[in-house]
């Protein structure tokens, strides 16, 4: 809120490991070294109010959103470990007449508790910056023609020197809902609805514009594949992929993106509303020596403080096996 | 000097303006034929040459078809775009059978992340271009609490001997439709894994005989369970258990709250059983003169699943660990008390029969 309108800065959670490849820096690029030409597939935007009321009034277009554009993901699993993620910031100089603009696109690796950056690590500085605008584009709302509504764009217009003309670069943000709240943030829309589909809420829109050495990388590391997933649990080994402590705070890394044949939850000692026990498929839960299939915790009606105990039913088993709790883990036995 | 030096910056102006003319043509070229691939793939057929949709459409559902892109591009890998350029379409893939292929398939097998479209397609105009087009395939499953199989008795009701399970915390995504043979032969493209035999792809429904090369959208059937459960591992997913079939088939009466005392079940995924033959809700034995259609609107369950009930059945894990199937299909007569919401069969594997599949996927 007190942040110096000269310098807008928008913080951006890295969800984990899912790491997208950019086509929004490749559009930066244009000539321009850019070391690392990777974004995160999905990170958070906070906007304040009076930064919307500056930018909203001055819309006068919408970016199409097949256009090159790069769709933002959200979703309320990641919502939840974010929290302890470092977290990404996109921050820009407008250029001025004396000096030209600059961008950085960075993950802050520690914060004070003023929410400074005080460590971080560089993805993206543009410096030679001649020309700059961003608006968040939305749908007016009918009744009012006040204020806007999703689906709602991030559109920059960015002109580097030596080129002639800007270019625009939109990305969609599908899980804003709409501005509301009393601290002027715009709301999230991190919960799936009834009849929502994974694809449709979280889709990339549109194409990415690679340059050749970028796509020359892909095209090596394998037959069309972004990157190989080879975690697999087997009859001797259970791979945990993501475990959380007593306070629900997810230890170590989370790797279930890496689980070649999915994930799936199983019991732990204690309920976590957004996060959980997962491990690595094939799934073959409720058979013996395989944790226990998922049946829920107020279904089950446990109590909170413990849910992996021998004979717990929060979990359940294929005939004839009993639940047992094993390294914090509710197997069938 | 003053001549030199002015020339010298003229000239690199220039060839900087030159150079981005030519990036920004490129760009402009490329976003168009991406805004074009997505209409297409959308079923907005109109954008297409009408000699080429002819030739490759047919009388199939133009939806998110990656094989009627196939044919397109098979003829003539060119998107059109302004001004009479064209963005070119690159062969992505070769399949077992050495066929070029112009997309691709990201799964589970080889991308790290979840949120990727499925579908992948690479244009060239200078720059590359890959295009990622989405199937909405899944549907969300609400966290709630649910009950497992039919309803019993009011005695049972009331002392709530109901088996109850819930997925408050967990994220589960359904597929709306059972598997096609069009999903199956992608599969197939893309993994040496798990051979079928071969004449997978020339088998002939019972339900009315029609032969199935017209029917790439019909229900898979003819596969055994490890192989589905391959299928949907392939995706990331498994074969659906029935308590999640049942937490999807099931309208809970007040979806409002997540946290009923006691969870209603009722016999169909709609209010009643229609008093006249509805084929298109359920596709019964007397139906089987009819054409057969894996996508009505008003055949959805609470959550949007097809086929719940009725048409070819459907196999799935119990939660005793035992493949069941479900009871209801079109060898039953509409009469048959076979037709409700939670009654399954033993799966018997020395018995033929058709037997479709879907898959479920946490996240």
């Amino acid at each position: 809120m007190n942040r110096p309108s000269w310098l807008l800065q928008i913080p951006v959670s890295l969800p984990g490991k899912g790491i997208l490849l950019c086509s929004l820096l490749a559009m930066f690029s244009l000539g321009y070294a850019i070391t690392n030409c990777l974004l995160p597939a999905q990170f958070r935007l906070y906007f304040w109010q009076h930064q919307m009321q500056q930018n909203l009034q001055g819309i006068t277009h919408f970016w199409p959103s097949q256009s090159g554009g790069v769709a933002l993901v959200w979703t309320e699993q990641w919502h939840a470990q974010s929290e302890e993620l470092p977290p990404w910031f996109l921050k820009y100089q407008p250029p001025a007449e004396r000096y030209a603009g600059q961008l950085k696109f960075y993950q802050c690796l520690d914060l004070d508790s003023h929410n400074v950056c005080q460590k971080a690590g560089n993805v993206l500085h543009l410096k030679n910056i001649r020309a700059f605008s961003w608006q968040l584009v939305g749908e007016r709302e009918r009744e009012t023609d006040q204020f806007l509504r999703s689906p709602f764009r991030l559109v920059f217009k960015i002109q580097l020197t030596g080129m002639i003309a800007p270019q625009e670069i939109s990305i969609n943000l599908p899980n804003l809902a709409g501005p509301r709240g009393g601290d002027g943030r715009l709301a999230i829309q991190n919960k799936y609805q009834r009849f929502q589909s994974r694809m449709t809420q979280t889709t990339l829109a549109g194409g990415h514009i690679f340059d050749h050495e970028l796509f020359k990388k892909i095209r090596q590391s394998g037959m069309n594949n972004l990157d190989w997933t080879e975690e697999v649990s087997t009859d001797d080994h259970l791979v945990l992929c993501q475990r959380v402590d007593d306070q629900c705070q997810i230890i170590g890394e989370a790797t279930c993106d890496r689980c070649r044949y999915g994930y799936f939850p199983v019991v732990g000692p204690q309920y976590c509303p957004s996060t959980g026990n997962y491990a690595c498929g094939p799934n073959r839960c409720g058979t013996a020596n395989w944790p226990a299939c998922w049946r829920g915790f107020e279904a089950s009606q446990a109590t909170l403080q413990d849910l992996c105990y021998d004979g717990s039913t929060t979990g359940y088993c294929h005939a004839g096996l009993q639940t047992m709790c094993r390294d914090q883990i509710l197997y069938c036995w | 000097m003053l001549l030199l030096g002015s020339m010298v910056g003229a000239v690199s102006w220039g060839i900087r303006y030159y150079q981005a003319q030519r990036y920004d043509a490129q760009e402009k070229a490329l976003a168009a034929a991406a805004e074009l691939l997505h209409k297409i793939w959308h079923g907005d057929l109109s954008t297409i040459d009408y000699a080429r949709k002819a030739a490759c459409v047919g009388d199939r559902r133009p939806m998110f078809d990656a094989d009627i892109l196939q044919c397109l591009f098979t003829k003539h890998p060119y998107l059109p775009v302004a001004r009479g350029k064209q963005v070119k379409v690159l062969p992505n893939f070769t399949n077992r059978q050495g066929q070029k292929l112009f997309y691709a398939l990201h799964t589970k097998a080889n991308t790290s992340t979840n949120f990727l479209p499925h579908y992948h397609f690479i244009l060239s105009y200078g720059h590359l271009m890959d295009v990622l087009l989405e199937i909405p395939r899944d549907t969300y499953l609400p966290e709630r609490i649910y009950a497992y199989g039919p309803q019993g008795s009011k005695k049972d009701l009331r002392l709530k001997r109901d088996w109850s399970f819930d997925n408050f915390g967990l994220r589960i995504f359904i597929d709306r439709q059972l598997v096609s043979f069009r999903e199956i032969k992608h599969w197939v493209d893309f993994t040496e894994q798990h051979p079928l035999p071969a004449n997978f792809f020339a088998q002939q429904t019972l339900i009315n005989q029609q032969a199935m090369d017209t029917s790439w959208d019909y229900p898979a059937f003819g596969l055994t369970p490890a192989q589905m459960q391959a299928y949907c591992q392939f995706w990331g997913g498994e074969l659906l258990r029935t308590e999640w079939f049942d937490a999807g088939s099931f309208h809970p009466g007040d979806y409002a709250n997540p946290r009923p005392n006691f969870v209603l079940r009722k016999k169909y995924p709609w209010n009643r059983m229609p008093e006249k033959l509805n084929c298109e809700l359920l596709f019964s034995a007397e139906c089987r003169d009819q054409p057969y259609s894996v996508y009505h609107k008003s055949a959805l369950s609470w959550i949007g699943l097809q086929q719940t009930l009725g048409g070819i059945s459907e196999l799935m894990q119990d939660i005793s660990g035992n493949y069941v199937i479900k009871a209801s299909s079109y060898l039953l007569s509409r009469a048959s008390p076979w037709h409700e919401l939670g009654k399954r069969w033993p799966y018997d594997p020395t018995q033929k029969q058709e037997l479709g599949f879907r898959c479920m996927y946490y996240e």
